[in-house]
């Protein structure tokens, strides 16, 4: 059975070209809708984990490192490093800002550092010396054709672009200054009316001794300054991720389920057409004795092998696709090859595929033996 | 005498119902004796093939019972009968209805994991059929290469893997030339005459009567054994073609002499001006 | 001969159907890409949308509100008010946070409003009342749909509480839900005192609103004054152009998809009918004639697919919100009709395999078994 089933795979070989090229479009579409939730996820987590703390401080009740605002009293700084077992508390500061040029306009979250926290993946350029500059997320730059070297304008403050990065999340490309930057943009442009009204302090990221126990440093700290929560990065990474969840699941949800649609109807459009072209053997087979269980095992057989060829084909294509999104739009990030998803996304498109490969079988089973002696 | 290998009793089989009723075969009893090679001829539209496939277990008969090897399978449910035309029975057809997928060999021994020795027990039986049947340079090649007689040889090695009981073949030679036809009928003569497989066929081709042990006339769903008187010769006086009297229907009587005519057009012809052809 | 190829076509039911289904759905992929899409964008400015003034205030250098953090002095609100053509002034406060209610979370607009300012507040409740004491909160109908938090429950911004008073409608989506809450609590958890984000100005009958905003721009210092127009569309080709990239690529994938079903299926038809096209062939008629026909064959496959994926947009498609609330879909007839030229495109693509096999089979096939 096995045998025929391979044989029929590869009789015409266009026609398994183009069904392969079919079913692995559809694969790639499937894998790149789910790389592309994925992406969103992975990145709101690694924007996160990328700032290497211990421990991250937040304002009370604050519990989100994305899009959300948080502002801790600049007196806490020096409470939480009074805690022991905290070697730093570096601070961070987070600004959201539109950029806009040529009135193409771009949210952009403005990370504001110190001493830990700045750009985790500089492909271009260098890090931050001076107040005046500035590293960009690599999607920002491409969409403006930005370099370093270039002036990078946030409201009316001029920053020099220095390095560009790697760091988006939540479809928002990242921006890295240093304090100074923030005090000169603060008081030279006018994206406050006075500094009272915008958060010096957003988070905290916490150094460690390395003898110390988290979560009891956890605890202190919560304890001696009430304004702030403690939060572990894995933590924080994963409520931005629940958060992102609440906004792509439904919509990627509801995209996916049409892919795995279309690929249960391709398959079963290609062993229908399969069937439809082979009628007469299947008649021949059943008058020589073959019963309907085991041609329904052919098809089964020969969807299955359909589809470990068109796997890889589909792998390869989402890979390649993905790859130009990336490069045309490096704020997408399509994360194909997280082992459990892709393993589970291809494991669903396998049972509706084989679904689809059923459908038809029911015109095996109305096929009367008695074809065989028919010219068709 | 020996037990006939298919014990069929008045066997019916009619299609539709009510003034819509076709009777396709009529009350056929029949027995089938080992290595015995029966030839099936009539008329088309005359029931053969309904017959043929009754034989095989692929209708089921309106009334009458069909034993083959002693077991009746007019009985048995439809989940039960691939197993018995697996095992009792191998099918040549006309169009040869071989796998364009699979080569000579494979084709071979397709049918033979339905048989409890399974595809490695019945290499041997294939390695002797394809020797026995000449195709043992075309081992490896596939359908679409073969030609017309290489197909039905095949076909015929198909039939015999898994040693039926009998073998029903419907218009074999059909679609082969006249000497490759003649082959296959010496092919189909040697295993039921040698090896002892009974053989049921259905042919127009009136050189199958040659090797045919008895010939069975099906007009109208009813038998009759012709084997005594098959023939009678005789020319259409139009247009000089040889016209068997038993089997035509298209005559005409002319000064008290039957005349036999190959067509309706020769027949017309005849009637315009019967005095042109009586000379 | 069209007879024939639809005559062809019609009597392979099976193949048609899912063919013409796989396209469809492909066609429907992109539509509802773009749907979900262009319905998050009109979400992002459903807001502004819907209080609609004339004239929006906002500090300098800030032109719009997604994602946009402004503060404005409140003296500046007096100073507009006092100017000649204005009608009222009505001051927000804005920001965006995550809201949580028991184990949900929701990503949120916050806007904060004063205690008289019902003209910038919720347009639609569609239960409880206005917010009016401190810590009341009117959340969107569709949040409350999906979680369950209703009237009387409680819900958390930053580290204060609030309860639910009224449920609005309009005001939901994925990506940016709108809360009200009274302004001052929202003045707390922001730690500013005497400033607003974003003044709706709104003008005196006769009062040009570009006049208005240019002359605010001009007088008042420090700020940006947009009109409704201008201020809207801002918001709008961000969101757009945010997910331009992604949606190209979705609709190129998804149609070279639709092309590649279409040629198998008419590659299948075709390999079907080799003998019967030999024979056409072997009769005398030239291969432009039966190329017309592939081409016709796949047009028809591409037009019932497309027809298919029109009826669900248009019937199928603004039912899904109702069975996924926190889904806001915008179906727009320019991208029906972009999917009705990349169907065209389709068919011609979809042909091209299936006419190179025929232009090459052997009228000499006729002839063999």
């Amino acid at each position: 059975m096995f045998l025929l089933a391979w044989r029929q795979v590869l009789l015409d070989p266009l026609r398994t070209v183009l069904t392969a090229v079919a079913l692995g479009s559809v694969i790639a579409v499937i894998l790149i809708l789910v790389g592309f939730e994925q992406g969103q996820y992975y990145q709101l987590k690694q924007i996160v984990l990328n700032r290497k703390a211990d421990l991250i401080v937040t304002q009370a009740g604050v519990s989100n490192f994305i899009a959300v605002r948080s502002s801790i009293p600049q007196l806490a700084r020096a409470e939480v490093e009074a805690v022991k077992g905290v070697i730093n508390a570096h601070p961070v500061t987070a600004i959201p800002v539109i950029y806009n040029r040529n009135n193409v306009r771009t949210p952009v979250y403005v990370l504001v550092y110190d001493t830990w926290g700045g750009p985790s993946s500089i492909i271009q350029g260098r890090e931050i010396t001076s107040g005046k500059e500035i590293v960009i997320d690599a999607s920002l730059a491409k969409k403006y054709g930005i370099n370093p070297g270039d002036s990078f304008y946030v409201t009316d403050f001029e920053f020099k672009v220095v390095g560009i990065t790697q760091e988006a999340a939540f479809m928002m490309p990242f921006a890295f200054i240093n304090y100074d930057g923030m005090l000169d943009l603060f008081i030279e442009s006018e994206i406050a009316p006075d500094l009272s009204t915008f958060p010096l302090l957003s988070y905290m990221l916490v150094e460690l001794d390395p003898a110390a126990d988290r979560q009891s440093v956890a605890r202190q700290i919560e304890l001696h300054v009430p304004s702030v929560d403690v939060i572990t990065p894995g933590q924080l990474a994963q409520n931005d991720v629940n958060m992102g969840k609440v906004f792509f699941k439904p919509i990627m949800g509801l995209l996916v389920s049409i892919g795995y649609i279309i690929g249960m109807l391709v398959v079963g459009l290609i062993m229908y057409a399969d069937i439809r072209a082979r009628i007469k053997s299947f008649a021949v087979l059943k008058a020589l004795g073959f019963s309907f269980g085991r041609l329904f095992l052919v098809v089964l057989i020969q969807s299955s092998l359909l589809l470990v060829i068109t796997i890889p084909i589909g792998t390869l294509l989402a890979l390649g696709v993905s790859v130009f999104i990336e490069t045309m739009s490096p704020a997408y990030f399509i994360r194909l090859f997280d082992p459990v998803i892709f393993l589970q996304t291809l494991m669903t498109f396998f049972v509706f595929a084989v679904i689809g490969a059923l459908i038809p079988v029911r015109t095996i089973q109305r096929t009367d033996p008695m074809l065989a002696f028919q010219d068709i | 005498m020996p037990e006939p290998v298919i014990k069929a009793r008045n066997l019916t089989k009619s299609f539709g119902s009510g003034h819509t009723v076709v009777v396709a075969v009529d009350n056929v009893t029949l027995d089938i004796q080992p290595g015995e090679i029966i030839l099936v001829m009539g008329p088309s539209g005359s029931g053969k093939t309904t017959l043929l496939s009754m034989l095989g277990g692929l209708l089921k008969p309106t009334q009458g019972t069909i034993e083959i090897d002693n077991a009746d399978i007019t009985t048995l449910k439809e989940s039960a009968l691939p197993e018995i035309r697996a095992l009792k029975i191998g099918f040549i057809f006309q169009a040869f209805n071989l796998l364009d997928a699979l080569t000579v060999q494979e084709n071979i021994l397709f049918p033979a994991q339905l048989h409890a020795g399974g595809i490695n027990e019945a290499r041997d039986r294939a390695d002797v059929l394809i020797n026995q049947l000449g195709l043992h340079k075309r081992r490896n090649a596939l359908p679409q290469t073969l030609s017309g007689g290489e197909k039905q040889r095949v076909a015929i090695a198909r039939a015999l893997i898994n040693e039926p009981k009998v073998i029903l073949a419907d218009e074999p030679t059909g679609n082969l030339d006249s000497q490759t036809g003649q082959e296959v009928m010496m092919i189909l003569h040697d295993i039921a005459h040698e090896q002892g497989y009974s053989v049921v066929l259905v042919s127009h081709d009136p050189r199958v009567e040659d090797i045919a042990d008895r010939i069975l006339w099906l007009e109208d769903g009813k038998l009759d054994d012709r084997q005594q008187e098959r023939h009678k010769w005789s020319r259409d006086p139009v247009c000089g073609m040889r016209v068997d009297e038993r089997t035509t229907t298209i005559k005409t009587e002319y000064h008290n002499k039957q005349y036999f005519f190959c067509s309706d057009k020769c027949l017309q012809r005849f009637n315009a001006d019967p005095g042109q052809y009586t000379k | 001969m069209f007879k024939w190829t639809w005559k062809s076509l019609s009597s392979q039911r099976g193949t048609l159907a899912g063919s013409a289904l796989g396209i469809a759905f492909t066609f429907i992929l992109v539509i509802f890409f773009d749907a979900v899409w262009r319905g998050e964008s009109v979400q992002i400015v459903s807001y502004p949308d819907h209080v609609k003034p004339d004239v929006w205030v906002m500090q300098s250098g800030v032109g719009n509100m997604h994602m946009a953090m402004s503060f404005v002095w409140d003296w500046k609100a007096d100073q507009i008010a006092k100017m000649p053509g204005v009608k009222r002034v009505t001051p927000i406060l804005y920001m965006t946070s995550v809201v949580s209610a028991g184990k949900h979370r929701m990503f949120a607009f916050i806007v904060g409003l004063l205690p008289d300012a019902k003209r910038a507040g919720p347009w639609k409740l569609t239960a409880g009342r206005h917010i009016g004491n401190p810590q009341e909160a009117v959340i969107p109908d569709v949040f409350s749909k999906i979680t369950g938090i209703g009237i009387g429950d409680q819900l958390r911004i930053v580290d204060k509480s609030f309860t639910v008073v009224g449920l609005s409608s309009g005001t939901y989506s994925s990506a940016n839900s709108v809360l009200f809450v009274p302004f001052a609590d929202l003045e707390e958890i922001l730690s500013s005192s005497g400033t607003y984000s974003y003044l709706l100005v709104d003008a005196k009958e006769g009062t040009d609103p570009n006049d208005l905003a240019k002359r605010i721009r001009d007088q008042v210092e420090k700020v940006n004054a947009l009109t409704q127009k201008e201020f809207v569309s801002n918001d709008l080709s961000m969101a757009k152009q945010m997910g331009v990239g992604i949606i190209v690529i979705m609709t190129a994938i998804c149609s070279a998809l639709a092309a590649l079903i279409v040629g198998f299926t008419s590659y299948s038809l075709v390999i079907r009918r080799r003998r019967e096209i030999a024979i056409i062939k072997a009769l005398g008629i030239g291969n432009d004639k039966i190329l017309i026909s592939v081409i016709v064959q796949s047009g028809i496959l591409t037009f019932i697919g497309f027809i298919m994926a029109m009826l669900f947009a248009l019937f199928v498609m603004p039912a899904v919100p109702l069975l996924l609330p926190q889904l806001t879909l915008a179906v727009s007839t320019p991208a029906l009709f972009q999917i009705g030229l990349i169907a065209l495109v389709v068919a011609v693509l979809g042909a091209l395999i299936p006419a190179w096999f025929v232009s090459r089979l052997d009228p000499a096939t006729a002839f063999h078994i």
